[in-house]
């Protein structure tokens, strides 16, 4: 079962994460576009995105953000 | 080898993972040289898109075309309305629906398939292929023309071999083993699946 969260609003000026946890990995980005669209477009909430299980992180931003959070977490 | 993206809009839970599973195996095992890939399936519940008086079918397909959207511009592209009929004739249910599709959307490659008359027919159609799932099963078990008669899921429950059948979970299993030639033999409308995805490659990639 995926977990998302999301951590903030969407509107012109705000960013909107998606927190997903599959497997084990838990992954962070920006929403991909075509949830984006849907939402400025007024057509979805994020909410009903949510609970369609189509509010996921953009899989080109996940390798990115794997590098930018590497540091934060401590080796073994 | 054809590349064709499908953007599936679905009524149910267990098809947002089965669905994808399936698309790729008729691919690859039903098709020469054509790779079909999904996207996510868009979930919404059946009596909203059925409902000429509800948005959600509209919706829907705007979301499943900006899914396409982001796929490589060399590959196929197809929105798939794929639902059960239940209690609806397929022959006048699709249709209709299809008509809707295209008063939304005139401009983009859009299919219609009503799995006549639940989803669990086409596991029944070929159950013979799935003894690692379901009890032993002979012959004369199985129904002739599956598509005659409703309640599959209860006859797919009643030979589960764990005895229990929840389609979030099993279907994707079901999906990714059953014989789809033989599924396709047996079932009319899995077979206009086929003939759909089928019609996409050729148009599509001309």
């Amino acid at each position: 079962m995926q977990g998302h969260t999301c951590l903030s609003r969407f509107s012109k000026g705000f960013t909107l994460i998606a927190v997903a946890a599959e497997k084990g990995t838990t992954e962070i980005g920006p929403v991909d576009a075509a949830c984006a669209k849907m939402m400025s477009d007024h057509l979805y909430t994020a909410g009903e995105l949510l609970r369609m299980g189509q509010l996921t992180p953009e899989p080109a931003s996940r390798s990115e953000t794997q590098g930018q959070f590497a540091g934060l977490v401590e080796s073994k | 080898m054809k590349c064709l993206w499908v953007a599936p809009i679905v009524e149910g839970h267990g098809e947002v993972d089965s669905v994808p599973v399936l698309l790729h195996r008729i691919g690859s095992e039903l098709f020469t040289n054509v790779h079909i890939q999904s996207c996510r399936p868009i979930f919404q519940p059946r009596g909203r898109l059925i409902n000429p008086n509800d948005n959600s079918l509209s919706k829907a397909i705007q979301f499943a075309i900006s899914r396409l959207d982001a796929v490589p511009s060399d590959a196929s592209r197809l929105v798939l309305l794929l639902i059960e009929a239940d209690d609806d004739f397929p022959c006048r249910l699709g249709p209709q629906l299809l008509n809707r599709c295209r008063e939304f959307r005139p401009d983009q490659p859009i299919a219609c398939v009503l799995a006549n008359p639940e989803f669990e027919t086409w596991f029944v159609a070929a159950a013979a292929s799935l003894s690692a799932l379901l009890t032993e099963i002979d012959d004369a078990d199985i129904p002739i023309a599956p598509e005659v008669t409703r309640n599959k899921k209860k006859w797919i429950l009643d030979r589960s071999r764990t005895g229990n059948y929840a389609p979030a979970i099993d279907q994707r299993k079901l999906a990714s083993k059953m014989d789809l030639k033989l599924c396709r033999s047996r079932s009319p409308s899995f077979d206009k699946l086929c003939r759909e995805l089928e019609r996409a490659i050729r148009v599509e990639g001309r």
